[in-house]
């Protein structure tokens, strides 16, 4: 995978028209600073506004091998190891951790949320130290598996229960032992898409 | 969502609460209506009802005591007592470095504005792109120069991977390779 977005934060040949300060070296050593506060291995969006069901919504959170920097439509969320992110990157997109970032969300508008970073913190999620090495390298063989596929958009994977989306579900609630059976992940799944359906509704009433 | 409780009085304790989620925005036009039908329901011997104005329920004032979660009690809403009890449970402050947010990429600022930071490829549907990328090589990237017709040559060493927008992004696994 390539990015598609690039951060410039070096001069280059026949760069003199294109700056638009006039202190460039100054500008980009504090350019420099700021990405590097901010890159990370794991990022997810709700800084800034999303729209949960909107077509173009697919993750809410990505991990990335090399450190990726986020602008401030996102959370930065840089963890020790690339593993850790790959784990943290699935429960952020399970339906989970979703179902708890709905319950805690900033409403906007309808769909559109966003998260307070005491609300983020505070997320329940799995502790890593206590997840063997097996559980972590199912997780990075899940994440293979998961980037080969097309996943739909976010709501359509919940309401047609999608079966990338119930193979992230279906590894947590085994490795954390949650006490719910694949038939009750398939509702959960599809309640939530229903409750996304009914707040874009209200939205489009407005 | 709406919760209608009872004062404080002496036969309060036995009369229930009732937790109800309207299902339209109240507007002048149907707000007789939806008064109508919760004092109707409030009044009424059922414990439910649902229609296409609200879904309410009455439940017992002990229960509010009892949950300091009221969001389960709600009509329609699970109660995730298998997300509380799951094993190998901490927050996530616990698991990253920091909770900070992005690079502040706005027009008015010193060092990541809008002007001259990102380069983006283009995306299925619209979405806001400042300097566009038109070409990807080996070891360059060619963009339009926002402030004149020609184009620019961005050389690999001079770039960093950067995400825009959670929009459009298909992949959970966004950059493993190096940037070009």
């Amino acid at each position: 995978m390539r990015p598609r977005d690039f951060v410039i934060n070096e001069r280059f040949n026949g760069d003199e028209q294109f700056w638009s300060k006039s202190d460039v070296a100054q500008m980009l050593v504090k350019r420099r600073e700021h990405i590097d506060s901010r890159k990370s291995n794991l990022v997810m969006g709700g800084y800034g506004n999303i729209d949960l069901s909107s077509p173009g919504t697919f993750f809410i959170a990505f991990c990335s091998k090399q450190e990726i920097a986020p602008t401030w439509s996102f959370w930065s969320l840089p963890c020790l190891k690339y593993d850790h992110a790959i784990v943290m990157a699935l429960w952020l997109n399970s339906t989970f951790a979703l179902f708890n970032l709905l319950k805690n969300r900033t409403e906007v508008r309808g769909t559109n949320v966003k998260w307070r970073k005491k609300d983020i913190e505070n997320l329940p999620v799995p502790d890593l130290n206590k997840m063997s090495v097996k559980e972590i390298t199912l997780a990075k063989t899940l994440l293979k598996k998961l980037n080969k596929m097309n996943f739909p958009c976010l709501i359509d994977q919940l309401e047609t229960s999608y079966i990338g989306r119930l193979k992230i579900d279906l590894y947590f609630a085994k490795i954390l032992k949650m006490k719910i059976t694949e038939e009750e992940i398939i509702r959960l799944q599809k309640d939530l898409g229903s409750r996304l359906r009914k707040m874009q509704k209200m939205m489009q009433r407005d | 969502m709406l919760f209608i409780a009872t004062k404080k009085e002496k036969k309060s304790k036995e009369k229930p609460a009732v937790l109800v989620m309207l299902k339209v925005l109240p507007s002048i036009t149907n707000c007789n209506e939806v008064w109508e039908d919760l004092e109707g329901f409030r009044e009424s011997q059922k414990n439910k009802v649902n229609n296409y104005l609200l879904t309410a329920e009455k439940i017992n004032q002990n229960k509010l005591q009892l949950n300091d979660d009221w969001y389960k009690l709600l009509p329609g809403e699970f109660d995730q007592e298998y997300l509380k009890e799951f094993s190998k449970k901490t927050s996530l402050d616990k698991v990253v470095e920091k909770v900070i947010q992005g690079f502040r990429y706005q027009k008015s600022s010193d060092y990541v504005n809008t002007q001259d930071t990102l380069i983006s490829l283009p995306r299925e549907k619209r979405v806001r792109i400042d300097i566009q990328i038109l070409e990807i090589g080996k070891s360059k990237i060619i963009v339009r120069n926002p402030n004149s017709e020609e184009k620019l040559i961005i050389p690999k060493n001079a770039l960093f991977p950067a995400i825009r927008t959670i929009s459009w992004e298909k992949k959970l696994r966004l950059c493993v390779h190096g940037i070009l």
